[in-house]
């Protein structure tokens, strides 16, 4: 039993880490392209 | 002949084709054709009298000079030789591999009955191929065109989005056909705005086999397609959900690498369109151009056939938007 709690901790540390590197990554990168002309065909 | 179009397939692509022929006022007969009976009687209370349903079971029997396959991916082959056979040229939509790879199997057939077979008309491929040719323009010599497509159309292009997904893809590669898993080689690729930057990967796309024929010596050409992690993980499922009536925006990039003054350059276009109504778009410009006899007889992709510049002129006038990456943000 305590073997199995000590998993579902771990997994549940696992996600959580996951889940605020995540949001950290987010928050940081500017996720904007930019450098868009219209295509002159003439 | 009397000019007349007959157009196979009523989904999202053949139903907006049918609206804007519509729209223009078109004169001359056009023939709809669909399995679900139905969707057409439907379709032509809202037309004018031009606009007929077939009287048989089948589209290539009627009197038309032009066909167009509109129906889901994987049905057009056979309907394209029969109605080669009777000297009528073939338009198909279909973005399926071995759908193209078949079309212009048929080369010969279409010269024997002065037809035209053009493959894969539609936003990808079909734009991004008149979008290479008319970037190559630029280059003494081009050396890698990488495409990417983000979006799909109605439920059946959403069906083989997901089919692609699981299949390998095709990429031309250092001179030799390379086959890799569907789903592979993750790439981050940005797209015009709105749809910015998305994860995109190697999926069953015809495009490298379209290009190859204009560029054949060019060292690279692949292609990749837009998916989110669930579109990935379940790819070897078959669709769980109901696919959507129509999938909204979408954007394609195209991006060419080649010489021009013994100097390196690389060149980024991309258009922003719902992919059903760019589809529906480079077909209709299609259809105008061999009406006006601007296409001569001749079997292959998009930009085997069309003058890109004129084609990519006429595509924007109709609503697509058609841009160039210069690197230079705009605020």
């Amino acid at each position: 039993m305590r073997l199995f709690f000590r998993g579902l901790l771990a997994l549940l540390g696992a996600v959580a880490i996951s889940v605020i590197l995540k949001a950290r990554e987010s928050g940081t990168v500017p996720l904007q392209s930019g450098g868009w002309r219209d295509l002159e065909t003439d | 002949m009397t000019p007349s179009i007959g157009i196979l397939g009523l989904g999202a692509v053949g139903s907006q084709l049918v609206q804007r022929f519509s729209t223009a006022k078109v004169k001359i007969p056009i023939i709809l054709h669909d399995l679900d009976i139905s969707k057409t009687a439907s379709l032509i209370d809202q037309l004018d009298h031009n606009f007929t349903q077939t009287s048989g079971a089948r589209i290539e029997d009627e009197d038309i000079s032009i066909l167009v396959i509109a129906s889901p991916s994987g049905q057009h082959l056979q309907v394209a030789q029969r109605a080669i056979k009777k000297g009528i040229s073939v338009i198909s939509t279909s973005d399926r591999i071995s759908d193209v790879v078949g079309l212009l199997k048929l080369k010969s057939l279409a010269e024997k009955y002065d037809a035209s077979v053009i493959a894969g008309a539609g936003f990808s491929p079909g734009l991004t191929c008149a979008l290479a040719r008319f970037a190559a323009k630029e280059f003494d010599f081009v050396d890698e065109i990488h495409i990417a497509k983000d979006g799909t159309g109605g439920p059946a292009c959403a069906k083989q989005h997901h089919r692609a997904m699981k299949r390998p893809s095709l990429d031309w590669w250092e001179g030799e056909w390379v086959r890799r898993p569907g789903g592979s080689g993750r790439e981050l690729v940005w797209f015009p705005e709105p749809i910015a930057g998305s994860d995109c990967y190697r999926a069953a796309l015809p495009e490298a086999v379209l290009l190859q024929t204009i560029f054949p010596n060019s060292s690279r050409i692949t292609s990749r397609l837009s998916a989110t992690r669930q579109d990935r993980f379940t790819s070897w499922l078959p669709m769980l959900i109901p696919p959507h009536n129509d999938g909204g925006i979408g954007a394609v990039r195209v991006e060419v690498r080649g010489r021009l003054e013994n100097e390196r350059i690389t060149r980024v276009l991309g258009a922003v369109s719902p992919p059903s109504s760019a589809a529906a778009i480079v077909v209709q410009t299609l259809t105008e151009m061999m009406m006006e006899s601007l296409i001569d007889p001749f079997t292959g992709g998009v930009a085997n056939i069309v003058d890109s510049t004129s084609f990519l002129n006429r595509v924007t006038a109709k609503g697509i938007k058609t841009v160039e990456f210069d690197g230079m943000p705009s605020n």
